[in-house]
């Protein structure tokens, strides 16, 4: 019940809008495709700003926030939730 | 271990690590003023570069330049360049060299890089810090502490820039200092450490015009109308331009073998040794030489889109239709030089970083209508369908064409549920900021995989050309042949064929097929040429007007005719399948460094193109 509740106003990377800053608030990948992410710079606390999508439910093209910018698959962006800064 | 990696032979390693685009091969190419060859490393599938230094304090080193990655001990799969850089490490610890790691950071990613270098720390090897891109990060006035930083981190940090000649003496200086093993865990956090020594001048207007300038031109290049269209043009350009130097060099290379040939027949007579060299050996080195120039234009084609960061962004728009393929925005590069010519292509998918998509490209590539094709294909058309009309040559010209592409979308989509199942990596693609190519560094890329090809799939190249020759100029040893019979029809090849002939009757294919199929295993547009010699004429590949003639006047002993319209519809749904061409053999077994795969894609067209044949022949005969 809460932890549905929870979900219902949980977001994801890939519902963002374009332009819009989000922070990263869980990655629910398995633990070491997670530490990958991470290394990469997608961790749960990081800031990340999405610039645009590409057409046809293509890839999402994100700004981080400690520098650089990353494409990253939309279904990989369904496995990453987010809240507000 | 009979050939000793240089690695080995030096008690010190240093290797460079960093994130991709971090400047790494800049840095390399600096150290090692340009010199490189591929080190031998068993069991590591990704090349990784590497040369011998002399350092100032005299001692000799190994530099290594290990794959872009983003973590040492967050390895997902061991093929993954995470992977590699890991074994490396590992091995050469096992070897019990010395290893050092240069972490190379670029100067306006600062707080990103520090995370890895945490990791390098907590990794107690020892380990020195190069930021480069000074001049960059100047330029969009960021000012980095670099001794604060050395201070927090316990371990060296320089702060140069590679495109600047000292550079080379500062960092080996550092190297000549004893190895500094990280002795603690930085006490900051890496984020609160890379703000505290990172200083933005107040006027940042440099680095907003820079940012705003690679937004600027993502606003057009990745435009959802415009942008496809650019991309689809400039793949178009970088295509055009390995397809047009492959005619005029193939041209070129014919003209002076010509020569050559000449020459030798001239001095040693048309005897069997001659013949070898004439025929076997200069024909297999054309075939070598005929690629290079290919070769070269495509990479640097291809390190100028990488170099530029623009292939990032073409991937990013395409990867949603690959997606559907089960591949990924990375492979559109190489699958659309397959087109050109498999061999450039499949060195060229080393763009694709997940190792199990990379390998499903190299399968398929084979599949698609190269250039070698075009003419095969057309010879084919003129040698049975001469009497037929223009418009059916052209018809079933261009459903060949598409034939390819369409098999290739296929086998792709069969071979991500079977043998290259799943994804190691969620994709994710660097969007650097646009930079212009550094041209030395593009050239000395071209040059190293033009002498990478000459060694690795030269090699492979001549001894099948050489092979082939004996099969089809060497008589049958015990073969019992009528004394009429020419020298093709006492040939191993020609006893070959006839003892399979049973198996390729229901494609179609009598004996005299068979030997032309041998002969063209090399290459497939051998096999004009072959049947001709089969059928007693010269240069049926300039003219296959009189083959045309001879082959459908064949008859078989009760009369019929041997060839009709379903036999060549059959041999050319074989010729769309099977991989008939060692080069392209020999580039698989390069990039995958290993003869499984090459097997298994000789094995699976070659299966595949049997039964298609087969296929064909009978649904043609029900309606002939």
């Amino acid at each position: 019940m809460a932890a549905s509740d929870q979900r219902a106003r949980t977001r994801l990377l890939a519902d963002v809008a374009p332009g819009e800053t989000v922070r990263i608030r869980e990655v629910e990948l398995p633990a070491e495709t997670a530490a990958w992410l991470a290394a990469v710079g997608l961790s749960p606390g990081e800031d990340v700003t999405l610039l645009r999508r590409a057409i046809l439910g293509g890839p999402l093209h994100l700004r981080l926030a400690r520098g650089g910018e990353l494409a990253v698959a939309r279904d990989l962006a369904t496995r990453i939730t987010i809240e507000d800064v | 271990m009979t050939a000793h990696a240089v690695g080995a032979d030096h008690k010190r390693v240093v290797a460079l690590v960093g994130r991709p685009n971090a400047g790494k091969s800049s840095l390399y190419n600096v150290l090692t003023l340009g010199d490189a060859h591929v080190g031998n490393y068993p069991g590591i599938t990704v090349d990784v570069m590497e040369a011998e230094v002399t350092l100032p304090s005299g001692s000799k080193v190994t530099i290594a330049d290990l794959p872009g990655l983003y973590s040492l001990t967050s390895v997902v799969d061991k093929d993954t360049d995470e992977g590699v850089a890991r074994k490396f490490v590992d091995d050469a610890k096992k070897r019990g060299q010395v290893v050092e790691i240069v972490q190379v950071v670029d100067a306006t990613q600062l707080s990103m890089s520090l995370r890895m270098t945490e990791e390098l720390i907590g990794l107690g090897v020892p380990l020195v810090v190069v930021i480069t891109q000074k001049d960059v990060a100047d330029s969009h006035g960021i000012a980095l502490d670099a001794a604060a930083l050395e201070k927090e981190l316990g371990v060296p940090v320089l702060y140069v820039s590679a495109r600047e000649a000292r550079t080379r003496g500062v960092v080996l200086e550092a190297l000549a200092k004893e190895a500094i093993s990280p002795s603690k865990k930085p006490e900051m956090a890496m984020t609160a450490l890379a703000k505290k020594v990172t200083s933005v001048r107040a006027d940042v207007r440099d680095a907003e015009r820079r940012r705003t300038w690679t937004s600027r031109a993502d606003a057009v290049l990745l435009h959802p109308a415009i942008g496809p269209f650019v991309f689809l043009s400039i793949m178009a350009l970088t295509f055009a331009a390995v397809f047009l130097v492959a005619d005029p060099a193939t041209a070129a290379m014919d003209f002076v073998l010509e020569k050559a040939r000449g020459f030798i027949v001239q001095h040693t007579g048309h005897g069997l040794v001659a013949s070898f060299f004439a025929d076997g050996l200069l024909g297999g080195a054309g075939t070598v030489l005929a690629f290079m120039p290919q070769i070269v234009i495509l990479t640097i084609a291809m390190e100028v889109l990488e170099a530029s960061g623009y292939l990032a962004r073409g991937a990013f728009l395409v990867d949603r239709l690959l997606r559907l393929l089960g591949l990924s925005g990375r492979s559109f590069l190489p699958l659309l030089m397959a087109h050109a010519c498999a061999v450039p292509a499949i060195a060229s998918t080393r763009v694709i970083r997940d190792p199990k998509e990379r390998l499903t490209t190299i399968l398929v590539l084979p599949l698609m209508t190269c250039s070698a094709r075009i003419p095969t294909y057309g010879l084919v058309l003129a040698a049975f369908f001469g009497h037929k009309s223009a418009l059916f040559r052209a018809s079933i010209f261009v459903f060949l064409y598409f034939a390819g592409v369409l098999m290739g979308l296929v086998a792709s989509l069969v071979l991500r549920r079977t043998a290259t199942r799943g994804r190691s990596l969620p994709l994710v693609l660097e969007m650097p900021a646009y930079r212009i190519p550094q041209p030395r560094l593009v050239l000395s890329k071209a040059k190293k995989a033009a002498t990478r090809f000459l060694r690795d799939v030269g090699t492979t190249i001549l001894a099948v050309s050489a092979v082939l020759w004996v099969l089809l100029t060497v008589p049958m040893p015990g073969g019992h042949d009528v004394v009429t019979a020419t020298p093709m029809e006492k040939s191993i090849a020609a006893h070959v064929g006839r003892a399979i002939e049973p198996i390729t009757q229901p494609a179609g294919f009598d004996w005299r097929i068979d030997v032309g199929l041998i002969g063209s295993f090399g290459a497939r547009e051998v096999m004009v040429g072959t049947m001709g010699v089969i059928f007693g004429l010269e240069k049926a590949e300039d003219n296959p007007g009189p083959l045309a003639q001879r082959m459908r006047d064949a008859k078989n002993p009760d009369g019929t005719n041997v060839y009709g319209t379903r036999n060549a519809l059959a041999l050319l749904a074989f010729f769309v399948i099977a991989c008939q061409c060692m080069s392209t053999v020999a580039a698989i077994k390069r990039e995958t460094k290993s003869w499984r795969w090459p097997a298994f894609v000789l094995a699976y067209t070659y299966a595949l193109a049997y039964v298609a044949a087969v296929v064909t022949y009978n649904v043609a005969g029900l309606f002939s």
